[in-house]
């Protein structure tokens, strides 16, 4: 309930409260003013009784002081004549006590004397029988009572009539004596004159109004019952007396009352001027201003010095904190807005993370970029759960590391997966975030997909080592030519005097005789040497010819097939036993068939010149995803082939005595040979010249005492 | 006794074609002939008339090549057999090749007189 209906409330209530006050204090007073009124009526009847007992006072003395008198029995007797009855009850006697007749009997119950006022004219005689007076003096000596006469209503006191000495009537009564005055206006409105009202007299008993009606019109009114001889009503007064008393009371309780209700309203009055003005006003003033939240209602109660004015001026204040929020907020959601919008134009994702990696913010763009939303990312992934799962571990703890040192940190380049699986590359920049107090919340930064500008980059790194391969091609070429140019020169320079020394040789062995074994000999040497003179020209000449590749896409089989079948028509080796294993309908290799026939000639006669005592040769050949790490695999600028890139492979395997570590390391060195003068020392270095401007990889594994295998890696023709 | 095949020797070392002929006339099989310049190569062809010319290839003045063109134009020596006689090609690859490059047979330098004597066997008309 508000307070504005709470005092209201009030207000009614104590309204109604001072109703109900004024309500008891009229009846309160009311019944006052009954027994104020029902008093005065007891009063005026008490007073009227002692009225009526004072005014009948002189009948009854001159009833009782006539009564017992000597001279009065005396005259009753008979013993005093007429003229001492008219002597002593005369007119004058009737007037000194106000009586109007005097009656006096006999024992025997005759008149005896009789007189008549004025005002009793009109009456006749005594008005009771003879038998009345004397039943009215069988049982008592003094009687009062009234009779209506003809003159109207007498009131009569009469007495037993006794010596003077018997004042107690003691004696025997000598006599009967009636005094009577008649009740006529006069009387009565003396009678109300005195009783200050009305008097009227009544054969019958008026109805008495009620005590309301009474009290209402002021109007005392009561009937006073006038007993006959025997005690029953011979008439009724009837009594109004208009009591000023009263009216003058009620009038006081009026004023009173109108007072008292003056006073209640006086105090409603301040009570609600003093709510309105203390209470209410000041409630409207707040209540309006909290609910119009406009605190310019709050003026009135800007220098009011009560409770209220507290409370406005910190509403006030609390309305000015308020606005400067709510500008505080807007500036902030502008600012939020603008950065929303900035967040959602930039092609880079802007990002937040706790202090444990999980994202609290995340831009849009990141569905273009990983093909998340931002709602599958925010408090759900850590930033290293995008992280290629090979790289994971070690970049998460690397970038944890940073994130624990609280440093910003710029272009950490790392690999992630897209939702659709495909590999984006990042590049992270972030700082720490702090909060007011400067404890550390967590990261707050910016990933750039340069997935794109790595590929460009990746193509950039292949074409760049494509140039450097062909650049070193060229230059191996260009020496390669330098070289095969000289040693043509020389070749053929050094060939020709070879000619004519091996021409003087034949023709000198026909010129000595078989016995000459020394000179024989010598020829012989002359022989040996200069074919391995033209051996190492020949070898030179090979070495310096790698540069000039014929490519074609080229079945390594059939390769391999012809450069066997040379080397079985052309080498003797009865007690080595040659293995194929060559795999068919493998893709075909870009490859110089002649240069690679010469490489695997090589190789076989390399092999077979390492097993003098005989023995086993495999030739295997197939394809394979290469996916061992060894030199020339990897992602390198110097790698021939990629990681898992399918290529063909030969291997030739042989059981003979093996390759110790060390020579192992140089057989493909040029001018290296372990068959002493045998060997020039170009021919495995010829064929790995070959392989590598093949752009492919050759090796030899070799076990002392078990064998060598060597093993040539060759592009696929649709790869190279 | 059969008569001696006629070969003729054209090459720019003097001291290559003196040392052959004595040699292949030491087999008893041949009457050598020799020429140094390749220029007058075709003149001692058609005048030696050779059934077999051993040429040499690079010779300064005329290449061998040429001299092999000029006998193949003319008609009294366009039959002839000729064997390129070279240093230029090693002789592995002239094995390898069969004794065979571009059409012509190849000896390489040096040759011994056994071998030389065998190709020439195979080869003269």
């Amino acid at each position: 309930m508000r307070v504005q209906t709470k005092l209201t409330s009030l207000l009614l209530f104590i309204s109604i409260a001072l109703m109900a006050a004024r309500y008891l204090y009229q009846t309160f007073e009311n019944q006052r003013v009954y027994g104020l009124f029902q008093e005065e009526i007891n009063e005026k009847e008490v007073y009227f009784t002692k009225l009526m007992a004072l005014k009948g006072a002189n009948l009854k003395t001159l009833s009782t002081d006539y009564t017992y008198w000597d001279e009065m029995v005396d005259f009753v007797r008979g013993d005093k004549g007429m003229t001492w009855a008219r002597q002593n009850m005369d007119e004058t006697v009737l007037g000194t006590y106000q009586a109007d007749a005097i009656w006096v009997y006999r024992l025997d119950l005759s008149l005896a004397y009789a007189i008549k006022g004025e005002g009793a004219a009109g009456l006749k005689d005594f008005p009771l029988s003879r038998e009345a007076v004397r039943d009215i003096f069988l049982k008592k000596r003094l009687c009062h009572f009234f009779v209506n006469t003809e003159a109207g209503l007498m009131e009569v006191r009469g007495a037993t009539i006794h010596p003077t000495a018997d004042n107690d009537r003691q004696t025997p009564p000598q006599g009967y004596f009636f005094a009577g005055r008649l009740w006529n206006k006069g009387y009565t409105d003396e009678l109300a004159e005195l009783i200050g009202g009305e008097i009227a007299v009544e054969r019958t008993k008026q109805a008495v109004p009620d005590f309301k009606v009474l009290l209402e019109t002021n109007m005392i009114i009561f009937s006073e019952e006038l007993d006959d001889w025997k005690g029953g009503p011979a008439a009724y007064l009837d009594v109004r007396i208009h009591s000023q008393q009263m009216e003058g009371y009620k009038k006081s309780s009026r004023n009173a009352m109108a007072t008292f209700i003056v006073f209640l309203a006086v105090i409603v009055v301040v009570i609600t001027i003093f709510m309105t003005t203390s209470l209410s006003m000041p409630f409207g003033f707040i209540s309006q201003a909290l609910k119009k939240e406009n605190p310019v209602r709050l003026r009135p109660l800007e220098k009011d010095t009560s409770e209220f004015g507290d409370i406005s001026r910190l509403i006030f204040r609390l309305f000015q904190q308020r606005e400067d929020l709510i500008r505080e907020v807007a500036e902030r959601k502008k600012a939020e807005m603008r950065f929303q919008q900035v967040a959602d134009a930039a092609e880079e994702w802007i990002w937040e993370v706790d202090g444990d990696g999980l994202y609290t913010f995340s831009s849009a763009v990141v569905e273009k970029i990983l093909g998340y939303k931002p709602e599958e990312i925010v408090g759900k992934k850590h930033f290293y759960d995008f992280f290629l799962s090979e790289d994971r571990e070690c970049m998460k703890n690397e970038a944890l590391e940073a994130m624990a040192a609280r440093q910003p940190f710029k272009n950490f380049i790392n690999r992630n997966l897209h939702e659709d699986g495909h590999v984006v590359w990042l590049d992270t920049s972030g700082t720490p975030i702090f909060d007011e107090k400067g404890a550390f919340f967590g990261y707050r930064g910016v990933d750039t997909d340069v997935t794109e500008r790595k590929k460009a980059e990746e193509g950039l790194r292949e074409a760049y080592i494509k140039l450097k391969e062909i650049q070193e091609q060229l230059i191996q070429a260009e020496k390669l030519n330098a070289v095969g140019q000289l040693a043509s020169g020389v070749a053929h320079e050094v060939r020709n005097p070879l000619a004519i020394i091996l021409q003087g040789v034949d023709f000198l062995e026909t010129k000595i005789p078989p016995s000459s074994g020394d000179i024989f000999e010598v020829l012989a040497m002359l022989r040996e040497n200069i074919k391995r003179a033209d051996k190492i020209i020949n070898d030179l000449l090979d070495f310096s010819r790698a540069a000039h590749l014929n490519l074609a896409p080229s079945d390594l089989g059939l390769v391999l097939e012809t450069s066997l079948d040379l080397v079985k028509t052309r080498f003797k080796f009865d007690n080595v036993v040659i293995e194929k294993e060559i795999k068919k309908d493998i893709p075909l290799v870009l490859a110089d068939k002649n240069r690679l026939e010469q490489v695997f000639i090589n190789i076989l006669l390399n092999t077979i010149q390492a097993m003098p005592e005989g023995g086993r040769i495999i030739v295997r050949s197939y394809d394979k995803k290469l996916e061992e790490i060894r030199n020339g695999i990897g992602k390198r600028a110097q790698d021939s082939f990629y990681f898992g890139e399918l290529a063909a492979i030969v291997e030739i395997e042989d059981t003979g005595c093996g390759i110790p570590e060390e020579s192992l390391k140089k057989i493909f060195d040029p001018f290296f040979t372990t068959k002493g003068q045998r060997g020039s020392g170009l021919g495995l270095s010829v064929s790995r010249n070959i392989i590598h401007m093949h752009r492919g990889l050759i090796h030899a594994e070799s076990a002392p005492g078990k064998g060598t295998k060597v093993t040539v890696i060759l592009k696929l023709a649709e790869r190279a | 006794m059969t008569k001696k095949k006629r070969i003729l020797v054209i090459d720019d070392e003097a001291d290559f074609t003196k040392l052959i002929r004595l040699n292949l006339e030491q087999t008893g099989k041949f009457e050598v002939k020799t020429e140094n310049r390749g220029s007058a190569a075709l003149a001692a062809a058609k005048a030696f008339k050779p059934d077999l010319v051993l040429l040499d290839i690079l010779m300064p003045d005329l290449m061998g090549s040429e001299v092999a063109a000029q006998m193949k134009e003319d008609d009294d020596t366009k039959n002839i057999p000729v064997i390129f006689l070279t240093a230029v090609v090693g002789r592995e690859e002239v094995v390898q090749r069969g004794g065979v490059i571009g059409g012509h047979l190849f000896v390489a330098k040096p040759v011994d007189i056994k071998q030389l004597v065998e190709v020439i066997d195979e080869n003269i008309r």
